[in-house]
């Protein structure tokens, strides 16, 4: 209603568009709105619907079933170990793409200028790889045979280590793929919102005479607080929905179910068992908990955007 | 917000000469391990395959060769699968923009009902794990008929929710006086927003153009359910098919492949450097 009144004043005053105003605003908008409707919160009902049937795929039965779906996934010892392998695989991003680049946003301002932004872009540089490519690359580097790390492994005279096909290195192999990729991006993020606190707050905190760790501990990193609390949901998105694509080129959740996380159920149930059903109600519960996280984030920082590769 | 301008520099800190040496060792390693990967890929792909099994850590390759390059032009159709993978990016990219920029304008210059609830709605679909809508879609496009077509890949990524509100935020600033200005005069809609608005935050359409087209390049979770075919196949997927293939451990081969899924977006980062960071530092910033 709002908006309408102040149309209806602006129309008075300004240019008058008459009634095509509005029509002339719906048209421009169609084609987003109609794609995204159709490509997103279409399937996004149509994948509530189908989280209460039980369906293969192909079959032209559809089966109600109720919650079934939910409480088998609620019982199942493989969703349990997705659920502890994706909050697993949250502490490893934690720490090497935000504790990380916090110190490295520290660090970078004591750096002279050139070296500022030397630094900055090589450390963005590898975000712009693929991360299908990154898997292939360090797939390489951790091979067994001729590997980078199996190599250096070996001239340390240790035991060599098949890292992504041992069930107790997988996934943290898998995380330093994508902790690679990401941690340009959430760097560049802080440096960018520690850039944004002013210089007179820096300023007048050293003429009070806070220096060193007292600064940073007491002004600094609470003014970096927002920024901090949006890369810790860009962080808990990566650890849900980047790791998908190096498990899905490398190790299909394997060895023994040790790097699958609750995104990767989602294909698996869908296109390695095609229980659809299952797989939707998994989604929806995926769907849930990102709607927590980004809520979260909302009200407790003021940023609301960011954006990703799929 | 002024997004095409450089990303800001902010302000420096002083410190003794031993604690910045050690600042800049802890970057300087952080930096080495950003890169190493790269440089590994590259040089493997210029290694000779006898240098490569060896067990050689040697990080500049001696006598470089061309040779897996060459091989993956006869191999693994490489010319059809960088085309397809260029076709894609680019279509996607420019239905994005396009998209994107009369949406922006719609949102941003007109006045409606229920402007806001489909602005918030088009936002929305950025916080929806695209494997959370996979399935659905898959079945749609499917149905559809479309498998292992261009479309497939393209139709459901054509709107970025994204682009709309990164496009919105500069159009609100345009001056509507101007607009009036130009309607006065007789122009048409279309005819304001590509004469006259679009002129004027091209540095910005550039920049989200890029890092679209990035992005495209570099996408996998949808293209590799639609695209199976191998004569279909983009770069990212067809990685994964050589992997499995019989090629999967014939490394010079994976890595030159690598490299020229790399190639491309590198040149662009390169060219557009400064104007990439300021993008992807302003995407977190309120709106």
């Amino acid at each position: 209603m709002k908006a309408m009144t102040e149309g209806r004043a602006r129309r008075g005053r300004a240019l008058s568009l008459g009634a095509g105003e509005a029509i002339r605003g719906y048209l421009f908008i169609l084609p987003a709105v109609v794609l995204l409707g159709i490509f997103v919160y279409r399937p996004l009902l149509e994948t509530l619907r189908l989280s209460f049937y039980e369906w293969n795929m192909v079959s032209p039965t559809q089966t109600y079933v109720g919650w079934s779906n939910y409480r088998e996934m609620l019982e199942s010892p493989g969703v349990r170990r997705a659920i502890s392998n994706t909050a697993a695989y949250a502490l490893w991003l934690g720490a090497l793409v935000l504790v990380l680049p916090t110190i490295a946003t520290v660090a970078l301002t004591y750096m002279r200028t050139f070296w500022r932004r030397a630094f900055r872009v090589v450390l963005f540089l590898p975000n712009i790889i693929s991360l299908a490519t990154a898997g292939v690359i360090w797939l390489w580097i951790y091979n067994p045979i001729g590997g980078f790390l199996a190599t250096v492994w070996d001239a340390l005279g240790k035991f060599p280590v098949n890292w992504l096909s041992n069930p107790n290195t997988a996934l943290g192999a898998i995380a330093v793929i994508v902790a690679w990729k990401a941690f340009g991006y959430n760097f560049l993020l802080l440096t960018a919102g520690l850039a944004g606190v002013p210089q007179e707050v820096v300023e007048a905190a050293r003429v009070d005479g806070a220096e060193g760790w007292v600064l940073w501990r007491h002004i600094l990193l609470p003014m970096l607080g927002p920024t901090i609390v949006f890369v810790l949901s860009a962080t808990l998105v990566m650890a849900a929905e980047y790791v998908f694509t190096p498990i899905h080129m490398l190790t299909e959740g394997g060895p023994i179910n040790s790097t699958t996380n609750v995104v990767f159920e989602i294909w698996r149930q869908a296109f390695r068992w095609f229980r659809v059903g299952y797989s939707s109600a998994i989604a929806i519960c995926v769907f849930l908990l990102f709607l927590v996280i980004t809520t979260v984030q909302m009200l407790v920082s003021e940023r609301v955007v960011s954006y990703e590769e799929r | 917000m002024r997004n095409a301008e450089p990303v800001q520099e902010g302000w420096s800190l002083e410190t003794g000469p031993l604690s910045r040496a050690a600042w800049f060792v802890f970057l300087l390693v952080l930096a080495l391990l950003a890169l190493f990967p790269l440089w590994w890929m590259f040089t493997t792909a210029l290694k000779p395959a006898s240098q490569i099994f060896a067990g050689d850590l040697s990080l500049f390759p001696r006598g470089a060769t061309l040779d897996h390059f060459r091989r993956l032009m006869g191999t693994f159709n490489l010319a059809r699968i960088m085309g397809n993978t260029l076709v894609v990016a680019a279509v996607t990219t420019g239905f994005q923009l396009i998209t994107s920029l009369l949406a922006a304008y719609g949102f941003a210059r007109y006045r409606f009902p229920l402007r806001e609830p489909l602005f918030y709605l088009c936002l929305g679909t950025m916080f929806i794990p695209i494997q959370v809508i996979m399935v659905s879609n898959y079945l749609l496009v499917s149905d559809w008929g479309l498998l292992n077509t261009y479309a497939a890949a393209i139709l459901p990524q054509a709107a970025s929710a994204f682009g709309v509100f990164f496009l919105r935020q500069q159009l609100r600033l345009f001056p509507q006086s101007l607009l009036d200005a130009a309607r006065i005069d007789g122009a048409g809609e279309l005819t304001v927003l590509f004469r006259i608005v679009l002129p004027t935050i091209r540095p910005f359409i550039t920049a989200l153009g890029i890092l679209f087209f990035i992005n495209a390049w570099n996408q996998y979770v949808w293209p590799v359910l639609v695209l199976t075919d191998p004569d279909m196949m983009t770069l990212p997927i067809a990685l994964r098919e050589f992997m499995h293939s019989e090629a999967g451990h014939d490394w010079g081969l994976m890595m030159a492949a690598s490299t020229m899924g790399v190639l491309p977006a590198l040149i662009a980062f390169l060219l557009a450097q400064r104007m990439i960071m300021s993008t992807f530092a302003s995407t977190g910033l309120k709106g």
